[in-house]
């Protein structure tokens, strides 16, 4: 049995190391924690196979690390998503509906993705996710597979590029074909 | 020496018979003690919700000290603590929205539990605005809506359920848990499953929320956090901390006092025997009082036992007066101070018992038990001093150190005899603060005779305010002869309410249906679906522009049809989620019927303390009650203030005629309108003196002030009925014994009642305080006031 849970550990180990040993992952990763405060407007474009347009929202980004995320849409109507210390409060109007991540870990890929990355956290992205990277003309992409069977039943991946240390976008695939990509203009930090 | 066993076997056996009355005795320590023995059908209503209500299950918790991150892992693992005890129908902290938990369930009944479901919603138009707005929710931040929802769902109504469910006013959070508005503090809500009315039961839940956060703090997480604190508060903490503090308050208090006056005693009598022989009134009077009330009322309440110390004030001066001024030990001697002295004293005693006859009429089960245990202790106390205790005197070698106890007052009073024409500016002075503060005299809230601390009800007030729970002040009371009458007629409400929202009357308002709708309603819901071919064709139509693919909303059909072939939603189907949880909170049922209670929320700029307008309310909602069922708004702090106001008018009435009835009394027994006045004036000028400061010091005037009073006229009167029947003396030796005796008791009573006012349970404090104040401002007022050789003349 002890056996079984030690291959599985090594095999696991061996997993995340193939996928994130490009050369630059663990670099970058730093260089990204070196920009605790970001503030950015985002556009985000929500298409579903039941919709022959896409959605589009607009909104700002604002991210304090090491577990602060806010993102607020200002059209077409005002919510704001705020990730806090492993709590997702989603407040509208003056109403707030708060979820523990730890409850529902099939949202995490959904939710705390964004603010994995930023803080990051390589530890626990490969937590959560099969991390790859690839890096190419300084531009990087860090291809996120949630690893929960509940998550992975609904999120295919999420895709988040950037350059240096700046986050331009990110693009999530869902299990059902709903796909959403968000571009984000960063403001230049303090 | 037949005698001396008849009496000593009376007295025990009535000892034996008040000790088993005793030991069958009910006791009681809630609410019920402050509320009206006859009370009328609004009243009723009142003490419901006050031992019932689901207001009466709260307890705030507070998680102080330590970082913010180390409080908000704290306070998630306490709440998973408690939510294992099995002791409560509800955690909260704010973590994970209890709704969003049953969202599967309230996707499941949609059609039954939206309130926007009628037969509009699934017209044409009604159709298209409502996925119009689906597709929109797209842009949500969190991703939440997707296709899969919008293909069942396409109409919104499961986001609608849910949203109508969750509080609109909410805590802030931090760390990802409730805190204070400050930060300082993670902040968590528990509701019990016993009622209000189950003590033992909510000091369970309260125990087991001490242990969890210990294991909390100590075991779960891998840091241990030493140095945070967990504050509880709301109404089953103060009730069982009152039903402790009174009684652990009296006990722990009596226990110093009682230590005391024995010091003091030992040093009068010398004799540890004598003392022993000393406090047998006090037992005695202590224990046939409770038997009769037991005996009177059924029922005992621990604040009947908690002032059992108004006993001592008097009972123990009785046993005081005869060993100090008994004479040298012969047979004869106690014979002699029966035959000299005893009349004072049993004059002295009825005084005490016509004023505390006054409060047996009272409506206040507290007070007229008070007024019989007093009276039936007194009298019991007084009978064993006049007949058991000289039985003790055969031995008895009355001290000869206290004569110089008595020459010292003696001189004490030849000085002070001199500011006599002074003392007449005392009363004069007295009225006229009395007078500058007549306005704010009296305290008129109930909350003045909670047993629970000031620090602890402001505790409690910041901590409603940081949780966005204000105290609910007023509420509707939806009566009727089944949960599905109730439900039906508070659905019936809910037009002229939201009316009233719009107005600014109110700010918002909870019910039970939100949870579950009447019956009827849901019926009409689920009538109001259009059957399948016909919600195939308006759907093609909504949709038309909306750049959604009308085949793919094939599922909706699926379900709609699906809820149009369902039944509606009854209360046992909710078991096990959230919604059953809102609907127990907000219904009650008894053996008359079923109660919905419909809280009221003031408006938000009027959250901190403004009340609601009941009249506006009232006004409002009057014929709206279906036949069978009946509507009432009780705004709940004016209804128990007011009761209280009632009761003090009555304590003040009576009081003031058991005064004039102590005047009768001591003018029929004086026979002399000179002794009446002198006896009287040093108790009257006493009361006022001390009301006086008390208002100086701000301190408004309560029932146990009043009580207060009430005793000190009953113990001081003894001073003045001896002090005007036998002049001061330096030397002989008979004066000298009674000076000193009554120096004593007065000693004694002081030192009682001065303990008892350090007490931090205000009724406590506010009872010794008085007392102690105004017997020993009434003993100085004696000796000033009473003429030497005043009784030489008679």
């Amino acid at each position: 049995m002890r056996a079984v849970v030690l291959l599985g550990a090594v095999l696991l180990a061996a997993n995340s190391a193939t996928a994130t040993d490009a050369p630059g992952y663990e670099a970058l990763m730093a260089e990204i924690a070196q920009h605790p405060h970001r503030r950015g407007s985002f556009v985000e474009q929500r298409t579903s196979p039941l919709l022959d347009h896409p959605v589009t929202a607009r909104g700002e980004l604002r991210f304090d690390a090491p577990d602060r995320l806010e993102k607020t849409t200002l059209s077409p109507r005002h919510e704001t998503l705020l990730l806090e210390h492993g709590v997702a409060t989603i407040v509208r109007g003056d109403r707030h509906f708060a979820l523990s991540l730890s409850d529902h870990p099939e949202l995490v890929p959904l939710l705390d993705s964004i603010r994995a990355t930023l803080a990051g956290d390589s530890a626990a992205l490969a937590a959560n996710f099969t991390p790859e990277f690839t890096e190419q003309d300084g531009d990087w992409t860090l291809t996120l597979t949630p690893r929960d069977k509940r998550a992975a039943a609904l999120v295919k991946s999420v895709r988040i590029g950037g350059t240096g240390a700046t986050l331009k976008r990110v693009t999530v695939e869902r299990a059902n074909g709903d796909r959403s990509q968000m571009d984000v203009q960063e403001e230049a930090g303090p | 020496m037949r005698n001396r066993v008849l009496v000593l076997g009376a007295w025990l056996a009535i000892l034996a018979i008040c000790g088993y009355v005793i030991a069958q005795a009910r006791f009681s320590a809630d609410l019920s003690a402050f509320l009206p023995a006859r009370p009328t059908a609004e009243q009723q209503l009142l003490i419901a919700q006050l031992r019932e209500g689901p207001a009466s299950r709260l307890i705030l918790m507070a998680v102080d000290g330590a970082d913010a991150s180390e409080r908000a892992d704290l306070s998630r693992a306490l709440a998973e603590q408690l939510r294992g005890t099995g002791e409560f129908s509800l955690v909260s902290n704010g973590a994970t929205s209890s709704e969003l938990s049953d969202a599967g369930f309230v996707f499941a009944h949609r059609y039954q539990l939206s309130g926007a479901v009628d037969a509009q919603r699934f017209t044409v138009p009604g159709l298209r605005s409502a996925i119009q707005n689906s597709i929109e929710e797209f842009s949500s931040p969190a991703g939440l809506v997707d296709s899969d929802l919008l293909a069942r769902d396409p109409t919104g109504e499961s986001s609608r359920v849910l949203e109508a469910m969750i509080p609109s006013l909410q805590p802030r959070t931090d760390h990802g848990v409730w805190s204070s508005a400050d930060g300082r503090r993670a902040l968590l809500v528990a509701q019990t499953r016993s009622p209000g009315s189950d003590l033992d039961g909510q000091a369970r839940a309260i125990e087991s929320i001490r242990e969890s956060f210990v294991h909390a703090s100590a075991g779960s997480s891998a840091r241990p956090v030493g140095n945070a604190s967990l504050e509880l508060s709301g109404p089953p903490v103060f009730a069982v901390e009152a039903r402790g503090a009174i009684i652990r308050e009296a006990k722990r208090l009596a226990g110093i006092s009682a230590a005391l006056i024995a010091l003091l005693l030992i040093a009068v009598y010398r004799s540890a025997r004598m003392l022993a022989v000393g406090v047998l009134p006090v037992v005695t009077g202590a224990t046939v009082g409770i038997a009769a009330v037991a005996l009177g009322f059924g029922v005992v309440h621990g604040m009947t036992l908690g002032f059992g110390g108004t006993l001592i004030g008097e009972a123990m001066d009785y046993s005081i007066y005869l060993l100090v001024q008994a004479e040298r030990g012969s047979g004869a001697a106690g014979a002699r101070w029966i035959e000299t002295r005893w009349p004072v004293v049993r004059l002295g005693m009825l005084t005490s018992v016509v004023g505390f006859a006054c409060l047996l009429p009272s409506a206040f089960p507290g007070l007229s038990q008070l007024g019989l245990y007093s009276v039936a202790g007194l009298i019991a106390a007084a009978c064993v001093t006049r007949f058991v205790l000289p039985e003790f005197l055969a031995e008895w070698h009355a001290p000869q150190a206290v004569t110089a106890l008595g020459r010292d007052l003696a001189r004490a009073a030849r000085a002070l005899s001199r500011a006599r024409r002074w003392v007449w500016a005392l009363p004069i002075v007295a009225l006229a603060v009395l007078t500058a503060h007549r306005d704010r005299l009296w305290a008129h809230e109930l909350t003045v005779l909670s047993p629970v601390p000031e620090s602890a009800q402001k505790l409690d007030q910041s901590l409603r305010a940081d949780l966005g729970a204000p105290d609910v002040r007023t509420l509707i009371l939806v009566r009727g002869p089944s949960l599905e009458a109730v439900l039906e007629a508070s659905e019936r409400l809910d037009g002229r309410l939201v009316q009233l929202v719009s107005d600014g009357v109110i700010g918002g308002y909870d019910s039970p249906n939100r949870y579950l709708p009447s019956e009827a309603t849901q019926r009409a819901r689920l009538a109001a679906l259009p059957d399948e071919s016909t919600l195939r064709s308006r759907l093609t139509e909504a949709v038309q522009g909306l750049g959604l693919r009308p085949q793919s909303l094939e599922p909706f059909i699926a379900d709609v049809s699906a809820a149009r072939a369902g039944k509606p939603l009854r209360y046992p189907d909710l078991r096990g989620t959230s919604l059953a949880a809102g609907v127990d909170a907000l219904t009650q049922h008894d053996a008359r019927g079923w109660t919905a209670l419909l809280p009221l929320h003031a408006t938000s700029a009027a959250v901190s303390g403004a009340a609601i307008d009941a009249a506006a309310v009232r006004s409002a909602l009057a014929g709206s009650a279906p036949a069978g069922a009946s509507v009432t708004v009780v705004d709940i702090k004016r209804e128990s203030d007011a009761l209280y106001e009632s009761y003090l008018t009555g304590a003040i009435f009576w009081s003031l005629a058991g005064l004039v009835a102590i005047a009768a009394l001591l003018g029929l027994a004086l026979r002399s309108l000179r002794s009446t006045a002198l006896v009287l004036l040093p108790l009257l000028i006493a009361v006022l003196v001390v009301a006086a400061g008390l208002a100086l010091f701000g301190q408004p005037l309560t029932l146990m002030h009043l009580i207060g009073m009430l005793l000190t006229v009953a113990v001081a009167s003894n001073y003045a009925l001896f002090f005007i029947r036998e002049p001061l003396s330096a030397t002989a030796p008979a004066a000298l014994r009674l000076q000193a005796s009554l120096v004593v008791a007065n000693l004694s009573t002081v030192i009682g009642f001065g303990v008892l006012a350090l007490s931090r349970v205000p009724v406590l404090s506010a009872l010794g305080t008085t007392v102690a104040a105004g017997a020993w401002v009434a003993f100085l007022l004696c000796v000033i006031l009473v003429p030497p050789g005043e009784a030489a003349a008679q």
